[in-house]
């Protein structure tokens, strides 16, 4: 695939060399020299452009018209709307990703402006937070699909209804999927016929409003 | 910023456009057709506008954003949309093309 990242700060570099890694077609930009000159030279998947993101002409010279990803990673909130909105508006780029850096802002980052999806650093490390020492509570991880879509985790407690359980007889809401378990570090994939143990980490994915369901599947009733 | 004027001219002249069904995803592309459609998202969710135009080939979709209402477009009206279309949804789509009313 062919992807566009304006910004290319810390974020953007190291979305560029993982992205790249995986086969992708990279195209970098900033308006700053050094910026750019940091970018690893010599890898032929990652090309970079000195220019502004917010300009269409320095997101015509990236290619945004046959791009499939632009992800808009700068610093600054303001441009990544404007990124945003020019890559959807003015080149129809399928899938517009944004970098939300005050998270007072993030109400802001919706297809309005253009935006997919919205990846906010605050809240991310907050939910990474919150999962690490809840046990035996609903976590939103993820949202996508402009939050019509989620991903949960729970750490089954003691006493949780699922314990003992196999995946197949949960009783979860039709609209969610159980995604992994982690058991002990290892994923584990999500057959039927996995048997739930306490300690384990279930990843649902879920669409619509039925966060109150997957909860009395997997923590009990409240 | 954004290169373009959005404000609606009255332009009679249709040269150049093309019809629907054979208008390019990804390429600036320049329809003309009838509204037949309009609709207003609630005020719950985001303001959007969406317009759905055809011609004797096909229907095209122009999305709004930020507005509830776009000056001069009304059922029935013959407008000229300029922009870049993506085809995702099987329905050639416009977000915030440029715009013109034919009288």
């Amino acid at each position: 695939m062919k992807i566009i990242i304006a910004g290319a700060g810390s974020v953007g570099r190291y979305m560029a060399e993982e992205l790249s890694k995986l086969g992708h077609d990279i195209f970098i930009l900033d308006n700053d020299a050094k910026a750019i000159s940091r970018v690893v030279a010599g890898n032929p998947r990652v090309t970079s452009i000195l220019g502004d993101g917010c300009e269409i002409d320095t997101l015509t010279k990236a290619g945004a018209h046959d791009a499939d990803v632009v992800a808009a990673v700068t610093g600054d909130d303001e441009d990544n709307l404007v990124i945003s909105l020019l890559a959807k508006q003015e080149f129809a780029v399928p899938r517009v990703v944004a970098r939300v850096n005050y998270p007072s802002n993030e109400w802001m980052f919706n297809g309005m402006w253009g935006v997919d999806v919205s990846v906010s650093t605050p809240h991310l490390l907050t939910a990474l937070v919150e999962e690490a020492v809840a046990v035996g509570s609903l976590v939103k991880l993820l949202s996508l699909e402009h939050g019509k879509a989620g991903l949960n985790e729970v750490t089954l407690a003691e006493g949780s209804p699922a314990i003992g359980s196999t995946i197949a007889n949960l009783k979860l809401p039709r609209e969610s999927a159980v995604v992994a378990v982690i058991r002990d570090g290892h994923v584990v994939v999500p057959t039927p016929d996995i048997v739930l143990n306490a300690g384990d980490e279930v990843l649902v994915l879920a669409t619509g409003d039925v966060e109150a369901e997957i909860s009395r599947a997997l923590i009990g009733p409240k | 910023m954004f290169g373009r004027k959005k404000q609606p001219v009255v332009d009679t002249s249709i040269a150049g456009t093309t019809p629907i069904a054979e208008a390019q995803a990804r390429t600036t592309v320049t329809i003309t057709g009838q509204v037949i459609r309009m609709q207003s998202r609630p005020a719950s969710d985001l303001p959007t506008m969406v317009v759905s135009i055809k011609d004797a080939t096909g229907t095209a979709t122009a999305t709004w954003t930020g507005r509830r209402s776009m000056g001069g477009i009304a059922l029935g009206r013959h407008i000229v949309i300029t922009g870049v279309a993506t085809h995702t949804t099987g329905l050639l789509t416009f977000v915030n093309p440029e715009y013109q009313l034919l009288a």
